[in-house]
């Protein structure tokens, strides 16, 4: 069972995304904006973030480069969930082993097995 | 002491006549007598002394004997006109026949007068000579207003307007000068100053011949020094400059600014018909600086309306998405089995939420393809990458209604080259029509295949059908959509979707139509460029 952080500026679905996952056994914490999201990572040491990646960071840059100022991209798994269509949310981060990109609406079964597939050993 | 807003009495310069002929008496004869209807008149025996004589100052118009020793008169017409083409040349000839006329008209000649001539034959022509010239002059102001009206932005059109000003007034610079926030006239273009200095200049209102112009509204000339003119005699003496015309740029009954002509010395006064031309050019100008005004305000008008767009659209997006992905868990069970009864209904919120989210898409391309700023922006997209995700946002509602979805994707198919979040809505409102039309138990079938540089997209429903003359109107162009109309037909709630549909295929280069028989079902198909294609590199180059 992991911990996971949720970070999503709309409450509605960072709720319904934090149980859902939380209904599957894991350990979740939200919060609904970059700064916060780079604070709680830093201070929980999550094994996944799961967030908007349009999320506002600190000082009108975006939550992705917010995090990765901070160092936590570096090591943690992220999934990105994205209103813009998928081919221009691949502009906006790396395309690494460390990264998915999810569309919104997100399909909830999807992103359970993306979660078991970034984090194998903690199933 | 008199008004200051009297000008001096015009001195109206006489019209300048170059005379040019080998006989000493007729010479004389002519020029006594042209001066003594206040010509001025300067007589030359040979072409030679005439060009000399052409080139220290400006003439109206040339006399010119046909035949003289050393060069015809048709050749120092010729030469005379390269000089100066504003010169118009009177040819006279002895020869009665007509050949001599013939050929001086089509070199050019304003006239012939055969010899021996009144002076009153010549004096004759000499009014028609002076609005021919004031005829060229308003030929240059039609030349304005065309270029008035191509240029929009004030930074084009002024140096443009400058250079049709020096000819309109004949003036060897002009500068225009606008007010500014602070209500003081800085130079906005000019012939004669360097650029660099306009923004130095800065007069007062009320201050020097601009600033007094401006301040009195009148369009002003100055013939002579400053100090003999009571409007301006306390002025200091200016350098170089010999003739000017100030006049006013107003725009209904604001003063927008002023326009400055100078002439240098040798040049000849100006007259009040070049006022007259100064008040239609400075309308022109103002009118021009009213246009550049409105579109500045167009323009930031539609940048805001299409920030407003885009703001609207991601603000809709978040409360759309979280309540498909609330009623997917609801019916998923997650929270508690629900009934069925309970399931439909929960399809149904999510089926409003979808249609919402394409109703919303439609309004905002309808109203950027409306302003013409509705682009395809291509990239390479995959089949595989966006078909699964666009069909699973109906399994929910199809599954409710009893429809079967299917899809199959020839093999080997390659990316295309399109806009996907286009493609996107546009097989969004496709499914979306079929489930609409199709009863329980039926199935609704997406196909993708190669045709040729095309895929081609076939989404087949089992519905009603639609009749023969029904089909073409389903695509109409969505200016000419009669909502209303269409509700009442059978084929009721395509409404913008395939208007919108059209356009982005078509923006695709690509082509929709579709296949149906009443009883039957439909089929809407649609190509669009695979990468790599000639079709794709067309669709490169479209514009919707």
């Amino acid at each position: 069972m992991a911990r996971i952080l949720v970070a999503d500026d709309s409450v509605p679905i960072a709720m319904l995304v934090s149980e859902f996952l939380r209904m599957r056994g894991h350990q979740v914490a939200v919060v609904h904006d970059g700064v916060a999201a780079s604070v709680q990572s830093q201070d929980l040491q999550p094994d996944l973030i799961i967030m908007d990646i349009q999320m506002p960071g600190a000082y009108g840059t975006t939550a992705y480069k917010t995090l990765e100022s901070a160092g936590v991209t570096a090591k943690t798994p992220i999934i990105f969930m994205t209103s813009v269509n998928l081919e221009q949310a691949r502009k906006l981060v790396p395309d690494t082993k460390l990264t998915r990109l999810l569309a919104k609406p997100v399909d909830l079964p999807l992103l359970e097995s993306t979660v078991a597939e970034m984090l194998p050993d903690k199933r | 002491m008199s008004d200051v807003h009297t000008p001096p009495p015009e001195r109206i310069e006489p019209c300048r006549v170059l005379f040019v002929d080998d006989d000493e008496n007729w010479r004389e004869l002519v020029t006594t007598g042209l001066q003594m209807r206040g010509y001025e008149v300067v007589a030359c025996e040979t072409p030679a002394r005439a060009m000399e004589e052409a080139a220290k100052r400006k003439f109206d118009v040339a006399v010119v004997d046909f035949h003289m020793p050393g060069q015809n008169g048709i050749q120092l017409m010729e030469e005379l006109k390269k000089a100066d083409q504003d010169l118009e040349v009177v040819l006279a000839t002895g020869d009665a026949s007509g050949k001599p006329a013939q050929d001086a008209i089509l070199h050019g000649a304003y006239a012939v007068l055969i010899k021996p001539y009144d002076i009153i034959e010549l004096e004759a022509l000499l009014p028609g000579l002076t609005e021919k010239i004031g005829l060229k002059a308003l030929v240059a102001l039609y030349e304005i207003t065309r270029s008035v009206y191509a240029n929009i932005k004030l930074e084009d059109l002024l140096p443009d307007l400058m250079v049709l000003a020096r000819k309109v007034l004949a003036a060897d610079d002009v500068t225009v000068m606008l007010l500014d926030e602070k209500k003081e006239l800085t130079v906005a273009a000019s012939t004669g100053l360097d650029p660099r200095e306009w923004g130095n200049v800065k007069v007062q209102m009320g201050s020097g011949v601009a600033g007094r112009v401006a301040q009195w509204r009148t369009g002003v000339t100055i013939n002579g020094p400053l100090q003999s003119d009571p409007r301006f005699s306390d002025l200091p003496s200016r350098q170089g400059v010999r003739f000017s015309l100030v006049y006013p740029i107003l725009l209904q009954n604001d003063l927008l600014g002023i326009l400055s002509a100078n002439r240098k010395p040798g040049r000849r006064h100006f007259l009040p018909q070049d006022l007259r031309h100064a008040a239609i050019f400075c309308s022109m100008i103002g009118q021009a600086i009213e246009n550049a005004k409105l579109y500045d305000r167009l323009y930031a008008l539609d940048q805001a309306k299409d920030d407003f767009i885009s703001m609207v659209s991601h603000d809709l997006r978040g409360p759309l998405d979280a309540i498909t992905m609330i009623t997917d868990t609801l019916a998923r069970g997650d929270y508690g089995e629900i009934r069925d009864e309970q399931k439909r209904l929960v399809a149904l919120i999510k089926d409003s939420a979808r249609h919402l989210a394409a109703f919303v898409s439609n309004i905002l391309d309808a109203a950027k393809i409306r302003s013409g700023s509705f682009k395809c922006v291509m990239q390479e997209l995959k089949v595989e990458d966006f078909l699964p995700r666009v069909t699973q946002l109906f399994t929910v509602s199809a599954a409710t209604r009893g429809v079967k979805l299917e899809q199959n994707v020839a093999a080997g198919l390659g990316p295309l080259y399109a806009d996907a979040p286009k493609v996107e809505q546009v097989v969004n409102n496709l499914i979306g029509n079929a489930l609409k039309f199709t009863a329980r138990g039926g199935v609704i079938r997406i196909d993708v295949t190669r045709e040729g540089d095309f895929a081609k997209f076939a989404v087949q429903d089992s519905g009603i059908g639609i009749p023969q003359d029904q089909q073409h109107r389903l695509f109409q162009k969505f200016q000419q959509v009669d909502l209303d109309k269409q509700r009442q037909m059978h084929v009721a709630g395509t409404g913008l979707g395939l208007a919108i549909c059209k356009t982005i295929v078509e923006g695709h280069r690509g082509k929709i139509w579709v296949e149906s028989e009443p009883g039957k079902g439909s089929t809407f198909l649609f190509t669009i460029p695979l990468t790599g294609t000639a079709a794709a590199r067309a669709a490169a180059e479209a514009k919707i």
